[in-house]
């Protein structure tokens, strides 16, 4: 049954001709989708750092173009990605510029879908036409790889596949250490604070494609130590806590736990896992060590790994590019400690640098070029040199574990620096 | 013994936060005859409501709370009276359009207001751990989560079933013309329908919040994970929300329990559409609900 309850109620102001009212019911919830819409578009759609036209041909800029999620699932990575892009490029601008000229960053929304991200890509490639782009997740990267690839646009991503880099795809260079390679160091690590044998394992991912890999490494080496892995849980992304799954893993009994749960996963993961008594260390990959993962567990037995450094009160500078980075970071009004934050301005640096050495105007396959023999002093943003060869487009080479220091009330170095392979 | 008992008493406290939401559902479309697909995101924009009052106003705690689910409540009685009273007698299809647009306009609102990092309360009792017989462990944090939703849903309940103002929704809900010849005044009733609903939801926010951290992501993840619960139950059955939600919890707690992580959401979905097969209104609904 449907009630025009206007048209019956006088107390509801009925009586209307319903003609009218469903046209303006009509363009009510019209200008509700469209208010959605701009809103969508306001966070999602292109962000400039100059100001300036499009063409980097006409306006004497360098164009950078990135996709990410800055609406879905994994907005909460993708928008510090993309914050990170925009800290380092308003840095350079305001001094000067590269080689003279000015960046302007055209930072797109994909919403987590390789789609979305595919129509973004021929956008800032054929429209655009930017010199690099930023991709964050590797689903979308392997979907707009083609593309990438024919426009001949040399592409930094966050989530890069071993599939691209290995062998190295031309146009493809990692942005950060790649998931599957941080199995061994991180097992090794475990290998330090798991005390003694029969080592007894539990390993907890996130549901994704790059983390089977991760697993699947993890489990090779657990095996070759002669470890046993007692239990193994996988969390959806749609679960809206990992609580039920460390029950399961608390239940084997481990006196290990190897994770690879970024956040909001990995609060309830740890959580969890304590509350039902389990007291052993957890090590955790780099995904899952954000600032705020420590800050709020401060639990000096869990563990993780990591390429970056923290911005930490009362300790030296790292070096003086992080300096820098700190004060990009205020000047954006940007905590510099927001997980993923100093990835995106790291990779935007990195470009940066390459686009320096480049010149202008810089072609794609000149920029490829000087990114595949890239060999940069950090000055303090990474733990050691960030290089790229014809053979290897993985930048970082070197990390470390950290845990929260429940003493300083602050997150501390737990290892020295230790390689980590392509 | 122990892993079933602790999967069981670990799946309470997402029992509790499905029914606080799940629930909502119930009420608005009892009271409005609208099915909200906003009622995730209203849920998480009380969290970071309770964010922004408890951190950087840094407003107590317990005052916090009081303060966002009385926000929730102002917030949810707004939208009934400026998106949903313009609309009122239109097609079930259009409302639920809006409520879909509402729910992308409260998304991208969260994100613009406050980012998309995830947005941590510290919380009195959230690393207490009890333990009970049997190895079975919980935190204080949890139990208060379930025994203030228990007493939120029984008040709700009392409410609905026992007060003027719930014979009034039930009576405008079934026959609106009549409910206003009999002096009811509808448009009232249903924005004081959405401010409850809203208001449990934004306390299912603050819980959320309180136990996992705040993600854009969130909104969409709780909403989701909420309605097969109230589907299950029954769309306009609060007792069938509150026990599809504590069966939905503990399918999926069982199911990780037991086959694995992966399995979680399969095993739910299975049973809910076992469920349905062989009672499409869900185990408590009435047979008046209609095809969307």
């Amino acid at each position: 049954m449907n009630i025009d309850l206007r048209k019956a109620s006088p107390q509801l102001g009925g009586g209307g001709a319903v003609r009218v009212k469903r046209r303006r019911a009509l363009g009510l919830t019209s200008t509700g989708l469209a208010v959605a819409g701009l809103l969508m578009a306001a966070c999602g759609s292109s962000s400039s750092s100059t100001g300036t036209t499009s063409s980097s041909a006409v306006s004497g800029t360098y164009v950078v173009g990135s996709t990410g999620d800055l609406s879905g699932p994994a907005a909460a990575v993708g928008g510090a990605l993309r914050n990170g892009y925009q800290a380092y490029f308003s840095y350079v601008n305001d001094h000067g510029g590269i080689n003279g000229h000015k960046v302007k960053l055209i930072a797109l929304d994909d919403g987590s879908n390789p789609t979305n991200g595919v129509a973004n890509t021929k956008q800032l490639t054929q429209i655009d036409h930017v010199n690099a782009e930023l991709v964050f997740l590797s689903t979308v990267l392997v979907a707009a790889a083609p593309v990438l690839e024919a426009s001949k646009t040399p592409t930094i991503s966050q989530g890069i596949t071993t599939s691209l880099v290995s062998p190295p795809n031309p146009y493809m260079f990692a942005g950060d250490v790649v998931i599957g390679a941080e199995a061994a160091p991180v097992v090794n690590f475990a290998a330090t604070v798991a005390g003694s044998s029969p080592v007894k394992v539990g390993i907890m991912s996130l549901q994704v494609a790059d983390n089977a890999n991760y697993v699947a490494k993890t489990e090779q080496l657990i095996k070759a130590k002669g470890w046993q892995m007692v239990n193994y849980q996988q969390v959806p992304m749609s679960a809206t806590t990992a609580a039920p799954e460390s029950t399961a893993v608390a239940a084997a009994n481990p006196n290990l736990v190897i994770m690879a749960l970024p956040e909001p996963w990995v609060i309830s993961a740890v959580q969890a896992l304590r509350q039902q008594g389990f007291t052993g260390p957890i090590v955790n990959y780099d995904g899952g060590s954000a600032y705020s993962t420590l800050k709020t567990l401060a639990d000096p037995n869990f563990y993780v790994i990591r390429a970056f450094p923290y911005d930490v009160a009362g300790q030296p500078s790292p070096g003086p590019e992080f300096t820098k980075f700190v004060a990009a970071a205020k000047a954006a009004s940007d905590d510099p400690n927001t997980g993923f934050f100093i990835n995106g301005y790291i990779q935007a640096w990195v470009l940066g640098h390459a686009l320096s050495q480049c010149g202008y105007p810089c072609s794609g396959q000149k920029l490829s070029t000087v990114l595949s023999s890239l060999n940069l002093n950090t000055g303090g943003l990474t733990y050691g040199n960030w290089s790229y060869s014809s053979s290897s487009h993985v930048g970082i080479h070197e990390i470390r574990f950290w845990h929260w220091d429940t003493s300083l009330s602050q997150p501390a170095a737990v290892s020295g620096l230790l390689p980590i392979g392509s | 013994m122990h892993l079933a008992l602790q999967t069981f008493v670990g799946q309470l406290p997402t029992a509790a936060l499905y029914a606080l939401i799940g629930v909502g559902f119930v009420i608005v479309y009892r009271g409005t005859r609208v099915l909200n697909f906003a009622q995730g995101t209203l849920a998480l924009l009380g969290g970071y409501l309770f964010y922004s009052i408890a951190v950087s106003a840094h407003v107590p705690f317990w005052p916090a709370v009081v303060l966002s689910v009385v926000a929730s409540m102002l917030l949810g009685a707004s939208i009934y009276s400026l998106m949903l009273r313009p609309l009122l007698g239109e097609t079930a299809i259009l409302l639920v359009m809006l409520t879909i647009a509402l729910n992308i306009i409260l998304g991208a609102l969260d994100l613009i207001l406050w980012g998309g990092a995830t947005r941590f309360v510290n919380v009195p009792g959230a690393k207490t751990i009890l333990h009970f017989p049997e190895g079975v462990s919980i935190t204080a944090l949890d139990i208060a989560v379930v025994i203030s939703v228990a007493a939120v849903l029984t008040a709700f309940g009392v409410l609905l079933k026992w007060s003027r103002f719930g014979s009034h929704m039930r009576a405008a809900a079934e026959n609106p013309l009549l409910a206003t010849y009999r002096g009811i005044n509808v448009s009232t009733l249903a924005a004081m329908t959405w401010a409850i609903a809203t208001a449990g939801a934004g306390l299912a926010g603050v819980i959320y919040g309180a136990t996992n951290g705040l993600a854009p992501s969130a909104g969409n993840a709780l909403g989701f994970a909420a309605f097969p619960a109230v589907i299950l139950g029954g769309l306009d059955s609060v007792g069938g929300a509150l026990i599809g939600s504590v069966i939905l919890a503990e399918i999926q707690g069982f199911a990780v329990s037991y086959l694995g992580g992966r399995y979680s959401d399969v095993v739910g979905y299975l049973v809910l559409l076992l469920v349905l097969i062989i009672s499409p209104t869900g185990l408590f609904g009435s047979r008046e609900i209609a095809r969307l």
